[in-house]
């Protein structure tokens, strides 16, 4: 476990650099100059050539992006994220620009969101496949094919504005936008969890197809097990290696936020605000936004790997069968 | 609603532990695991609902409120944040939320009115004195005088520099004559100061607000009370307003940057005025019972910039057979539901100093276009039309693609090539400083005061740069620069438009530097039972102090 710790760590912290450099280069290849837009949201349509100099010399924007991406590196590395180029306006009890002040207060939506949105995923994901396999080629597998295939057919802003107008318009049974309590919750939660539900059924019907037809299951069921056992304790339990490594991802995505239904059911998470810091060339929040995605799945996948030795004791954490 | 939650949870508490320990050992199974991880999962998505004032005001309730307890409150969906980064003299910019206000007014027909000046007189050339509106009281108590307007536009002028082009005013050249008495001396003639000081930016506050955001004293008719950047504001009343107790009592404008959610949160009830809906849903509100739609004006208008040092759109006569090919009404019916006003010029018509009625309307003249195009050097290259995808920009231009491709149809009729080129805004901008990759730029003007950076490129501005891949003959340069200089220094609004309507003259017409769109309108939804709000050709500056709620 141990040696395992480290190689991963060590792989981790080299992922997280190479992660973070490609990025900060990329941003500045990108057409857009922050000092205009910064001036400009400031009221400034015209910024003097000195205004703009001005503010590229305090941001360090005059430096060869090496020297910057050094310089924000060493930041990192003593907890530093840096400073927005926008000034923040927060809850009224203390204005900060700090990237992770920033990133701080956008984490709580966008956790609730994921969970939420992940608890939906696996309710109807792990019945569904399940049930799927067990009746292959009969309705209740019919059904609920069709019912994933519509999960990942339909485009996340439009089954949002969808449940937006059957649930939210005529009976007001939960509001349309904003964050804060239960109620907000459900909508946006349904509407990103139903993709990723559809994924899980689709896959845990695979993977239980695949598991129904190993010898292990035949025996099991020669020596006259009950089929509750058969299935529960011995075929859905090894049919979750391959669920968990998605669901691992899935997590990683929604922790990410999930745009689209941030976007529409106006949820101020990290999924918007890391759209608008990059549509606004706000390279520090870009950058620290970017460094936490990538600690998040990188994170997510090292707890994923350590799920799968307690799924499958056979599996050792050096990456071999025991 | 915590109180409510609470005894829940305790509830909760008080009956679990006879259960989980009288009944049952203590033997943890991969079952029970898993109930636990479920209750506790649920347990806390329920918490979720138990975060504070933000969920329970800014939510449906606020709205809700507004309903059911008659003339307490009303929730305004506005497309942007109330807030805006960087300010650095008013801790919360005071659009919208009506929490400072300036010395003069603009009414709803952009015409100045006193406001916390109840007079002014200019003395000199360069010289103005302000006379303060008597009993104006500020949120802390403290009475309005000229020492706090010395302080907010010394403040201005010291922490926004580029502000002093704007006004022609310094820090030093603003003085105290008596207690309710203040002269202004203008580095140059400003014979329009008045109406330059009417803008919303130039807000008096008291000498004791705080740096930074959230507790800006000001002699507005509402008070902040809460404030989250790009979500909510909270605003309540002030009782001592010197224009009489506002109603309601209190305010929450939430930001709906998505149209269509905005959209939505109205329909539902959630809100009860949303501004900037979708055209395409003006005529469901008419057809409402419950809700309505006014469409306003806006000062601001969407125009074709041409590229004219690059080849083909550095052809003069190209650039005017693009004019005479182009429909605005063709364009407003299409992409804009009909809600606009077809452009003749760039300063939109509701601007006294606009030269729309002196403008020539092109056509369009599909024949003419032709022959222009077929005299021209044009020789079949593809002109690259640039626009801002951007969705979040009132001022932009609506539906900018559909838009583009009405253009490009138009374009087509008459043998021109065009490509369309989205961009997000960032990028836009960037390719319309430096004209890079286009020809023709979809973009926008604002025009809330006559000043030179409403025009294009910024010929006598003081020491500001304005982008644009647009050049012209120095004779013609000097000229526009006289000729604005002129409009900007004219004693009255007469000489000042003939000035003004002269400059756009030369450029929409000799340079045909444009392709003029349309002057852009809003719509507002509301909820039926609302009356007396006041909206404003600049859509923040709209006024919510003297509403009537119904049901």
């Amino acid at each position: 476990m141990q040696k395992f710790v480290i190689r991963r760590g060590t792989t981790m912290f080299f992922i997280l650099i190479g992660v973070s450099m490609l990025t900060y280069g990329m941003m500045f290849l990108a057409p857009g100059d922050p000092a205009r837009l910064v001036l400009e949201s400031r009221g400034i349509q015209d910024p003097s050539t000195e205004q703009l100099e001005t503010f590229r010399a305090e941001h360090g924007l005059d430096e060869p992006v090496p020297v910057r991406y050094t310089k924000w590196a060493w930041g990192v590395l003593h907890g530093d994220l840096g400073q927005s180029y926008y000034s923040a306006m927060g809850s009224g009890k203390g204005s900060s620009a700090s990237v992770s002040a920033l990133i701080v207060e956008r984490i709580p939506t966008t956790t609730e969101l994921a969970v939420a949105a992940m608890f939906v995923a696996l309710l109807i994901g792990f019945p569904a496949g399940v049930i799927s396999a067990l009746h292959k080629g009969q309705l209740p597998d019919y059904v609920s094919q069709i019912g994933a295939l519509l999960g990942l057919s339909m485009p996340n802003f439009w089954f949002g504005y969808l449940l937006i107008m059957v649930f939210a318009v005529p009976f007001a049974f939960f509001p349309v936008a904003g964050a804060g309590g239960f109620d907000h919750l459900v909508l946006p939660a349904i509407t990103m969890g139903t993709a990723h539900a559809a994924i899980n059924t689709r896959l845990l019907r695979a993977s239980m197809l695949e598991v129904l037809n190993e010898e292990y299951i035949h025996t099991a069921r020669s020596k006259g097990l009950p089929e509750r056992i058969v299935v529960y304790k011995h075929a859905v339990r090894n049919s979750l290696i391959p669920i968990l490594t998605i669901v691992g991802l899935q997590l990683g995505f929604m922790l990410n936020g999930a745009v689209i239904v941030e976007v529409v059911f106006q949820r101020p998470g990290l999924g918007e605000l890391l759209v608008t810091a990059l549509l606004r060339r706000d390279y520090p929040l870009v950058q620290g936004l970017v460094l936490l995605v990538a600690v998040i799945f990188v994170v997510t996948n090292f707890f994923v790997d350590i799920l799968y030795r307690y799924i499958d004791p056979r599996i050792s954490l050096e990456g071999q069968r025991v | 609603m915590s109180e409510k939650n609470t005894t829940t949870d305790q509830n909760w508490l008080e009956g679990t532990p006879v259960t989980m320990y009288s009944e049952t050992p203590c033997t943890p199974s991969r079952r029970r695991l898993l109930h636990l991880l479920g209750a506790s999962g649920l347990a806390g998505l329920a918490g979720c609902s138990q975060t504070p004032e933000q969920g329970t005001e800014t939510g449906t309730d606020a709205g809700t409120e507004a309903r059911t307890a008659g003339q307490k409150s009303a929730t305004i969906a506005i497309p942007s944040s109330v807030t805006r980064d960087g300010a650095g003299t008013h801790g919360v910019i005071p659009y919208w939320t009506r929490i400072i206000e300036p010395l003069a007014w603009p009414d709803s027909e952009m015409n100045v009115t006193p406001w916390l000046a109840k007079s002014w007189e200019q003395t000199g050339e360069k010289k103005w004195v302000f006379t303060l509106r008597d009993g104006v009281e500020f949120h802390n108590g403290d009475k309005l005088d000229a020492d706090a307007v010395l302080f907010s536009l010394r403040k201005m002028l010291t922490d926004q520099p580029w502000t002093k082009g704007w006004l022609r005013m310094t820090p030093g050249g603003v003085k105290k004559v008596e207690e309710l008495t203040v002269e202004i001396t203008n580095s140059k003639p400003m014979p329009r100061l008045p109406g330059a000081l009417a803008h919303i930016w130039h807000s008096i506050q008291h000498p004791e607000s705080p740096p930074g955001w959230g507790g800006t004293i000001g002699t507005g008719p509402y008070k902040l009370e809460e404030l989250r950047q790009d979500q909510y504001a909270i605003v309540s009343s002030f009782d001592n307003y010197w224009g009489g107790t506002p109603n309601p009592r209190k305010l929450t404008f939430r930001t709906i940057k998505d149209q269509n959610t905005r959209d939505l949160a109205l329909e539902s009830g959630e809100v009860d005025i949303a501004f900037d809906i979708s055209p395409s849903q003006r005529n469901e509100l008419d057809d409402s019972d419950k809700l309505r739609a006014e469409v306003q004006p806006l000062t601001s208008s969407v125009r074709l910039l041409f590229n004219n040092t690059e080849p083909p759109t550095d052809d003069i006569k190209l650039r005017k057979a693009l004019n005479f090919a182009v429909s605005q009404e063709a364009v407003i019916d299409g992409a804009l539901s009909g809600i606009g006003e077809p452009a003749r010029g760039s300063i939109p018509s509701i601007l006294w100093w606009s030269a729309h009625d002196s403008l020539p309307e092109y056509g369009p003249d599909k024949a003419k276009a032709k022959d222009l195009v077929d005299r021209s050097d044009y020789d079949g290259e593809t002109v690259h039309l640039v626009s801002s995808s951007s969705p979040h920009r009132v001022n932009g231009p609506t539906n900018p693609k559909f838009t583009a491709q009405i253009v490009q149809q138009a374009a087509a009729d008459i043998g021109v090539n065009v490509e369309i080129r989205m961009m997000e805004q960032a990028a836009f901008s960037k390719a319309e400083e430096t004209g890079e990759g286009g020809h023709m730029f979809q973009g926008h003007s604002y025009t809330i005061a006559a000043k030179p950076g409403d025009f294009i490129n910024d010929f006598v501005g003081e020491g500001t740069t304005s982008p644009g891949p647009q050049e012209f003959d120095k004779e013609v340069k000097e000229r526009l620069n006289a000729i604005l200089d002129e409009g900007i220094s004219a004693s009255t609004n007469e000489a000042a438009k003939r000035a003004f309507s002269e400059a756009e003259r030369i450029l929409v017409v000799e340079e045909v530097i444009m392709v003029p769109l349309y002057y852009k309108h809003y719509i507002v939804g509301q909820d039926d039972g609302i009356e007396g709000a006041v909206y404003h050709p600049t859509m923040r500056h709209s006024r919510f102090e003297n509403m009537t709620i119904t049901e």
